[in-house]
């Protein structure tokens, strides 16, 4: 276990350190700002994002959980992955007494505490803005639901982050795994929009933080996403780790 | 007494598709030995160091490091181990002194002036604070040994350990391998083409060709019958008719 905690506590530092995280988050907090202004510029607040004000932080989840935050997604684990064995300092950590499989948790783990950052700070800043500019709309059921949602969004991120992890230890170029990933989101955006099947694209995930926030909840669906969410999570973790553990340096 | 197996190597088998590789490689490395690798380009010395450091797997066979084995046993087996393999890498968005914090959090070491006392030793402390990507070919080289150093290993990997150095940095690093075999009884696994070098470092030599290793004997015994290291090694190539 002391060996995991030294590959993870590694892997948090260098990302701390590099540029690229910041930048990413940075862009989250834009991302807000942006939906902000778009909302006050459209007549009636914050309508053009959600019914009401009290909706501003679901609304700026809806639409950043779908657009931006797979994108640094994918970004973080090609960072992880790719690029350290593009840059041969994959071995640094390589050559340390950690097994492979803990290495491949810790970097995982890593990209889980980047998204749920991103996820924290975007729902910290949006759940300002509607307090700053709704104060009678805010209430403590607002805030326990508008943390549920944020929080549950990171678990259809993280089977993004697995799916993305085992293409980043197949494919040797980081920009090759960023396009695929980009591609295959996109082929599973439209394939939600026509397929009857939709329920299980990873994309269709992303929204499952609705279910439970929906007036009555629907027990069935949501056992049924989880059960969607740990297929992929599980087969991917395995194909990825397979493909990561073999690979020779 | 005899002294413990610091690497045990047996039967270990490596090819690459194009059938290059290691083959059927049995050795014993005792601790304390500064042992050295000779072979021409291809060899496969390289090959044989990445599996005793776990970057990549052999096809068969095993490699155990004071007794443990890499294959089921990794974390003991390189716990006491320190390496260089191809070419010494770092961080390079970080400065040497947090490349070797991190290093030291796989050992559980959080020791400020061993940090420093590596670099010095080293030769690179006043660039302590200064950013890898910075440094020149000798200066990544310099951090590599520094890193690999740095937890008091007991077995170091070196892989061309000279790399980039100018001849001062040649000098430094023949005398703290001397001095660590002598003073801390570290036991040292070390390739490099310079084979002027290895005969004054290095007291057994092992000789591959062709991925299999064809002669170890001790320095003291080659240089009796051969008057230099490098006769002796063009005897050996010569012989295995490999020229």
């Amino acid at each position: 276990m002391a060996s995991f905690s030294a590959a993870l506590s590694s892997e948090l530092f260098r990302m701390l350190r590099r540029k690229k995280a910041t930048v990413l988050l940075i862009l989250s907090f834009g991302m807000v700002a942006v939906a902000l202004l778009l909302s006050l510029v459209v007549r009636g607040g914050l309508g053009i994002l959600g019914g009401t004000g009290a909706a501003f932080p679901t609304s700026v989840l809806g639409v950043y959980a779908n657009t931006i935050l797979p994108l640094f997604v994918a970004l973080a684990v090609t960072d992880a992955f790719t690029s350290e064995f593009a840059h041969d300092t994959m071995k640094i950590v390589i050559t340390k007494p950690v097994t492979r499989f803990r290495i491949y948790l810790a970097k995982l783990a890593s990209v889980g505490a980047f998204i749920l950052a991103n996820l924290l700070l975007v729902m910290v800043l949006s759940m300002v803005v509607t307090v700053a500019f709704f104060p009678r709309l805010v209430s403590f059921g607002w805030a326990v639901e508008v943390v549920a949602a944020y929080l549950l969004t990171l678990f259809p991120l993280l089977v993004l982050a697995v799916i993305t992890a085992f293409f980043a230890n197949v494919l040797k170029s980081s920009a090759g795994v960023f396009f695929l990933s980009v591609l295959l989101f996109l082929l599973s955006k439209a394939l939600s929009v026509v397929s009857a099947l939709s329920y299980v694209l990873p994309t269709s995930l992303l929204d499952w933080y609705k279910l439970w926030i929906s007036s009555v909840m629907p027990f069935g669906s949501i056992l049924r996403t989880l059960l969607v969410m740990a297929a992929y999570f599980a087969l991917f973790t395995a194909l990825g780790f397979r493909r990561f553990d073999r690979r020779a340096l | 007494m005899e002294r413990e197996i610091a690497i045990g190597i047996t039967g270990l088998t490596k090819l690459y598709p194009n059938q290059r590789g290691i083959r059927g490689i049995d050795l014993d490395v005792r601790q304390g030995d500064v042992f050295g690798l000779l072979g021409p380009n291809g060899a496969g010395k390289t090959t044989l160091m990445k599996v005793i450091v776990g970057m990549m797997a052999p096809d068969s066979g095993d490699v155990r490091i004071f007794g443990h084995s890499v294959l089921t046993d990794f974390e003991k087996a390189l716990f006491p181990v320190g390496c260089i393999i191809e070419t010494a890498v770092s961080y390079g968005y970080l400065s040497a002194a947090d490349n070797l914090r991190l290093a030291g959090r796989f050992y559980g070491m959080s020791d400020e002036k061993r940090i420093d006392e590596v670099l010095e030793t080293c030769g690179i402390l006043k660039y302590k604070n200064e950013k890898a990507s910075a440094f020149s070919l000798g200066m990544k080289q310099r951090l590599g040994l520094a890193t690999a150093i740095l937890p008091r290993p007991r077995l170091l990997v070196l892989d061309e350990p000279l790399n980039g150095l100018d001849v001062e940095g040649m000098v430094e690093v023949r005398t703290l391998v001397k001095r660590l075999a002598a003073e801390e009884g570290t036991t040292f696994l070390i390739s490099s083409h310079l084979v002027h070098d290895v005969e004054r470092t290095c007291d057994r030599i092992g000789v591959i060709l062709d991925g299999r290793l064809v002669r170890v004997d001790a320095t003291e015994d080659i240089l009796r019958d051969h008057a230099t290291l490098e006769s002796f090694f063009l005897s050996e190539v010569d012989r295995h008719g490999k020229l």
